[in-house]
């Protein structure tokens, strides 16, 4: 009972999702086009997704690499012990 | 795991060397073209697999690789949060391109660690 | 192009389920990566291509084939507990001819026998131990016992079947209704 209603739950998500109209990029924000028009000037890089992802969204950038430190330190802890590492 | 093939060993000893440089490369113009740490990092990361795979050594300490990753992610949230928040406005466009290397870097040491700790401990500790 | 690329996508996905053996399917998800990070640079998002590249393509295609490497036993219990006198050279002639066979479909598998005798009751390895199948032998004859889940018991069991002069009984456990798990 409990599967069924997870799974039915799962699928009216996903039709709720793919039922809204998708937006265009470039009709979205005008932080796009901030973006796009001043990350040379304001963080001195050619690529704009190091711009990105190293100044303007660098909260998002220590929580992912401490995603990976947590997963280490959780496998490190769970699996077996067989001799020191 | 057995017998390894001559073949394979030989040939991955050439390719060795050309792949951890391009590892480099790709940390190292992250802020330039497409790539940065965490691609760099994982391509460094590969090349402790193909290790694996080739001589079959068993002397990588995992202790002292956490304890590295533990650290630079110190450092990490340590320069990032001073030079982002504190000293964005006054950098000159080279200064900031010097932070983007270094932070570059940073995680591409850490995520080869990170990476390189999670193959072995599967492969060297799971088992019955 | 990415038409094509995407539709060789769900086909090799398909394939990768669809096959029997598992080598090929870690090999078909290798190749559906390589594919999908060939989609993403025609998307022109190069980044992503190459955290896709070599992360689902090296390392997890590496991890899997070490992991089928690691555990490719298949663990056995035999329980026999025969009290009769005159079956016991019976026994241990039909134990061998049963050991050989499972040995050869095993194989055929790419799976290694790990066979663990016992003096247990069925009951009592069923509770307290991790197992594939277990065979009961006792005076009557030859039960095996094997769960539904596992996807090899349908197949050693048509195997010996086909191949066996003596009769064994065969039975499924079934397996509670996994609602703990969600």
């Amino acid at each position: 009972m409990r599967r069924k209603v997870t799974a039915a739950f799962i699928i009216g998500i996903f039709l709720l999702i793919i039922s809204v109209n998708v937006i265009p990029l470039e009709t979205s924000t005008d932080l796009f086009h901030y973006y796009i028009n001043n990350f040379k000037a304001d963080t001195g890089a050619e690529n704009s997704v190091t711009a990105i992802y190293l100044n303007y969204r660098l909260f998002d950038t220590f929580f992912e690499t401490l995603l990976l430190l947590v997963s280490v330190i959780g496998i490190i802890y769970f699996s077996r012990h067989e001799g020191d590492y | 795991m057995g017998k390894h093939s001559e073949l394979f060993a030989q040939t991955m000893g050439l390719v060795y060397p050309i792949i951890i440089l391009y590892g480099f490369y790709i940390i190292y113009n992250g802020h330039l073209t497409p790539g940065g740490g965490f691609q760099g990092g994982a391509i460094l990361a590969g090349v402790f697999t193909i290790q694996y795979l080739t001589t079959d050594t068993k002397n990588v300490s995992l202790d002292i690789l956490n304890r590295i990753e533990k650290t630079i992610y110190l450092l990490l949230l340590l320069t990032g949060i001073l030079i982002v928040f504190y000293m964005n406005q006054e950098l000159t466009l080279i200064q900031k391109s010097y932070y983007l290397l270094l932070m570059n870097t940073l995680i591409g040491v850490k995520v080869s660690c990170g990476l390189t700790v999670i193959f072995y401990r599967f492969v060297l500790f799971e088992s019955r | 192009m990415l038409n094509i690329v995407l539709l060789l996508m769900i086909v090799f996905a398909i394939a990768s389920i669809q096959t029997n053996s598992l080598r090929h399917a870690v090999i078909y998800l290798c190749v559906f990566s390589l594919l999908c990070s060939f989609a993403y640079v025609l998307y022109q998002a190069p980044d992503v291509a190459m955290a896709e590249a070599v992360i689902g393509c090296t390392l997890s295609t590496v991890l899997y084939l070490v992991a089928i490497k690691k555990y490719r036993v298949f663990r056995v219990y035999y329980s026999g507990h025969v009290t009769l006198l005159e079956k016991q050279p019976e026994f241990n002639v039909l134990k061998n001819n049963l050991t050989t066979m499972m040995d050869n479909f095993l194989r055929e598998h790419e799976l290694e026998l790990d066979l663990i005798d016992t003096k247990e009751t069925f009951d009592e390895i069923h509770g307290l131990h991790d197992y594939d199948v277990i065979v009961e032998h006792d005076n009557k004859g030859i039960t095996m016992y094997g769960s539904q889940s596992n996807y090899l018991y349908d197949g050693l069991v048509t195997y010996l079947i086909e191949h066996n002069a003596f009769d064994i009984d065969y039975e499924y456990i079934l397996e509670e209704e996994g609602d703990e798990l969600l």
